[in-house]
């Protein structure tokens, strides 16, 4: 039986953080027969040991050393060769991708949108960046609304992580006014007053946010709303600011949404807006 | 009918006219796509660039079947212009040419035409193509679109002379750490048609149904399992297993692989076998496809039900041309009493650099086209491998599946093979023939004198009024029980006569421990017992000593 690897270039933060991917896909899901999953696990694959320790995917080792899953589906997205080569060997009867996510999504949209690709549905998406989101060919909202318009093809409910560096220096102004331009919209949605509220209690204006909250509060706030465009209601939701020493600051945000079809999508946005944001806000100021 | 070439051909009368052959471009589009019959042929064609590229390992990932095949090596690799000069110039191989033998491992190289790729236009729509070489900090992903090859026309390059352009292909160079080589090919946008073939979904739920017949796996771990488990299900032929199966059967067939552990002849005390197996794990070549070590899938296991033997020879033939040219092999022969299974390994097995030159599994059950009215019997008995050394590559087709069969190399190692099998290889099977039924006469012979000491040694043929057999003492054990038993029952027993009739009693117990043969001899008893009674007219005094009088008469002239 295979072991978990020491962990590399690790922290105890993000420890927590991989234990909360698990305790979310259990309280998403039913993983009797394994989970389906979509994630960068990266030469380490700590959160492919993590999940297989927790029995919601499972692998037998092969005469080559290689793993063939048994259990679940994993999918992984891998665009550096060297690290694309380690997981194709390493793991049999796992789909292994070398395009960046946005790209593929993007170029499979009609297959998917059909049924006839197969890596939708899945119950988790596990989007877990070590270098800079703003840069990707795809900009993060399409390629979060592509995720959401897949699973609800299947109508399938299902948890979803972010995880990235925070690259202040380094971001694309494209990105930054998006995540800009996302809460300001929603700053003039009247469906969220509560949301409204506890922002002025802190901010003059957007300009005002540090980049830490900037980051978290955008993200989440695309996030929220590609979801229920698509017709999910979050179940659960957390934030998390991390960071140690001489390590970059990563942020970290974990959803779980439940696929709600006959309700309409305003509605579904009105209340996650009003159940969640403020206290996104909150969480992402305490940490 | 003039407007049909340009050369100006008219219906002048009685005047020479020059005119120029042309070839359509469609015979690109047909050679691109009519030469590789199956997806394990076209694979195979990338398998061996890997291996001409002095790769050590290949990993091909399969399943799941979703869209895309991935294979991957780490040889010498390429950068962007050794992709342009070689790999996108399509049956303008320089590998030959060069040397004979690869740069590092100094292997013999199998390619040679260098329409490798192209293969795999069969079974995907799109190849992309990552390559680096060692000490250069690059590497280079190029994307050919076979759709857009087939549909773009064929114009002449006019840069080269020997060029045609047919296609396009996209390339970007990108960093890469300096240290590192490989090669990484991935078949995009499968076709339907190959991915039913490749999804082995169906298969494996029938093998988890047969959870409680010894099988209980979600997968194969191995090639000499893969077999088993054929095997196991008495499958007379390749062809009648699932088509994943057949896949990597195949695949595994056409490749520089090990032989599978023991293979190809178990228990094989022989020079020339165990230095063509140790040749091959001197190739020092792994493939590894979806977690398991493709290997040569040949063995002859010891099968104690079966005789067999087996010939091997080490041979130099003179060809019969001006240039005097000479024919190296090495080889052996299996040869078993009765036919071989799985039927593709009936034939030979003709191998130039360690592939086999042959459609089915690489076996071809003709020998060579060897006269079909001689040894009939006998042919679906062999098997056996000649490795070429020397020679016969240009006799090769351009498919590598068959041979130019007027060829001088191919006339005289037919020449050759069809004199080992009728001077040796078949004697070989007729020798097994003769020797089976010697001993089928020689059981025979046994079984009757078996049976007939069983029935009519006198000590055993006894009247007894006994209706059961004796019960076992205790503390005896069953098998002296039983030799007991056998000593004081025969199988028929007079239970009851009166003045005009006698009861026979056949004792069962005793009677299903004898083989067919006994019952030719009961049969023989039971006349002799027909024959007392009628004569013995009801007197049962006379009946008892006619009785025992002609089964001595009997016996006397059996022996």
């Amino acid at each position: 039986m295979s072991t978990t690897p020491t962990y590399l270039n690790n922290s105890a933060h993000k420890d927590l953080i991989r234990e909360k991917w698990v305790e979310f896909i259990r309280e998403c899901v039913s993983h009797d027969n394994g989970v389906g999953v979509i994630t960068f696990p990266a030469e380490e694959m700590h959160d492919l040991y993590i999940f297989k320790n927790n029995g919601l995917i499972d692998w037998e080792e092969n005469e080559t050393g290689t793993l063939t899953i048994t259990k679940g589906k994993v999918v992984c997205f891998e665009k550096r060769s060297k690290i694309f080569m380690t997981l194709s060997t390493k793991l049999v009867n796992a789909v292994v991708e070398s395009q960046e996510i946005g790209s593929h999504l993007r170029q499979k949209y009609e297959g998917i949108m059909r049924g006839s690709e197969r890596i939708f549905p899945v119950d988790a998406v596990n989007l877990d960046y070590d270098g800079n989101i703003s840069k990707n060919k795809v900009p993060i909202d399409e390629k979060v609304d592509l995720i959401f318009k897949f699973q609800a093809v299947h109508k399938r409910s299902f948890s979803f992580f972010m995880t990235w560096p925070s690259t202040e220096d380094d971001d694309e102004e494209a990105y930054k006014s998006l995540l800009k331009k996302t809460i300001s919209s929603n700053l003039k949605d009247p469906s969220a007053i509560l949301f409204k509220e506890e922002f002025d209690k802190r901010y003059q204006s957007i300009d005002d946010l540090d980049y830490d909250n900037l980051s978290i509060i955008g993200l989440t706030k695309i996030v929220l709303k590609k979801a229920s465009n698509s017709h999910f209601r979050l179940v659960k939701h957390e934030c998390i600011v991390y960071g140690e020493e001489e390590r970059r600051k990563m942020y970290s945000v974990l959803f779980n949404f439940e696929f709600q079809e006959e309700q309409p999508e305003n509605l579904i946005y009105s209340e996650v807006v009003v159940n969640s944001l403020s206290q996104v806000l909150r969480l992402a100021v305490n940490s | 009918m003039s407007d049909l070439t340009d050369n100006k051909i008219d219906l002048t009368l009685d005047v020479v006219q020059k005119g120029r052959i042309k070839v359509h471009t469609q015979i690109i589009n047909d050679l691109s796509s009519g030469i590789y019959s199956s997806p394990a042929s076209c694979i195979k064609e990338l398998v061996n660039n890997s291996y001409d590229a002095d790769a050590k390992v290949v990993t091909i990932r399969v399943k799941p079947v979703h869209d895309s095949i991935t294979i991957i090596d780490d040889g010498k690799g390429m950068n962007a212009v050794d992709f342009d000069k070689k790999f996108a110039w399509i049956s303008h191989s320089t590998k030959r040419t060069d040397s004979s033998l690869s740069e590092m491992l100094k292997r013999p190289l199998i390619g040679k035409i260098g329409i490798g790729f192209i293969a795999v236009n069969e079974i995907c729509h799109e190849l992309e193509i990552t390559s680096t070489k060692k000490g250069e900090p690059l590497k280079f992903t190029a994307n050919i679109n076979f759709k857009k090859y087939f549909e773009d026309a064929a114009v002449p390059d006019e840069g080269e002379e020997e060029g045609i352009i047919k296609g396009e292909y996209e390339l970007v160079n990108d960093a890469e750490d300096s240290d590192e080589h490989y090669t990484i090919i991935r078949l995009l946008g499968l076709k339907e048609s190959v991915k039913n073939i490749l999804d082995d979904k169906q298969y494996l739920s029938e093998l988890l149904k047969k959870k409680n017949k010894n099988y209980d796996k979600n997968f194969f771990t191995s090639m000499k399992d893969l077999l088993e488990f054929h095997t196991s299900n008495k499958l007379k032929s390749f062809s009648e297993d699932n088509a994943y199966v057949q896949f990597i059967i195949d695949l595994a067939s056409y490749i520089p692989v090990e032989y599978i552990d023991g293979g190809p002849i178990e228990n094989a005390n022989d020079e020339i076998i165990d230095d063509i197996v140790a040749r091959h794990k001197q190739l020092d070549f792994k493939v590894d496809l979806d977690g398991i070590y493709l290997k040569k899938p040949i063995y002859f296991s010891k099968n104690k039900d079966v005789n067999s033997q087996y010939l091997s020879f080490k041979e130099s033939i003179k060809v019969p041309n001006e240039d005097g040219d000479e024919i190296k092999l090495t080889g052996y022969f299996y040869v078993q009493h009765g036919i071989i299974f799985p039927k593709e390994y009936n034939g030979v097995a003709i191998r130039i650099k360690n592939v086999p030159i042959s459609d089915n599994y690489g076996f071809d059950d003709s020998f060579m086209k060897f006269p079909y009215y001689t040894y009939q019997l006998f042919r679906s008995w062999v098997s056996g491998e000649l490795y070429i050394e020397k020679g016969l590559e240009d006799a090769m087709n351009i498919d590598r599946k068959s041979f130019r069969v007027t060829h001088q190399h191919y006339l005289a190692l037919q020449n050759f093979l069809h004199r080992l099998l009728d001077d040796k290889v078949f004697k070989m099977a007729l020798a097994l023939y003769q020797g089976a039924r010697d001993f089928r006469e020689e059981e025979k012979k046994n079984a009757k004198k078996e049976a007939g000491r069983k029935i009519l040694s006198s000590a055993k043929v006894e009247y007894t009024k006994a209706s059961h057999p004796p019960k076992p003492k205790k503390g005896s054990s069953k098998e002296s029980d039983t030799s007991e038993e056998e000593k004081v029952f025969a199988p028929i027993r007079i239970v009851d006569s009166s003045a005009k009739t006698s009861t026979v009693e056949v004792d069962e117990s005793i009677v299903k421990k004898f083989k067919k043969k006994d019952w030719e001899y009961l049969e023989s008893i039971f006349l002799i017992f027909e024959s007392a009674f009628k004569e013995a007219d009801g007197d049962v005094q006379k009946l008892r000593k006619l009785f025992y009088q002609k089964v001595n008469d009997w016996k006397n002239i059996k022996n």
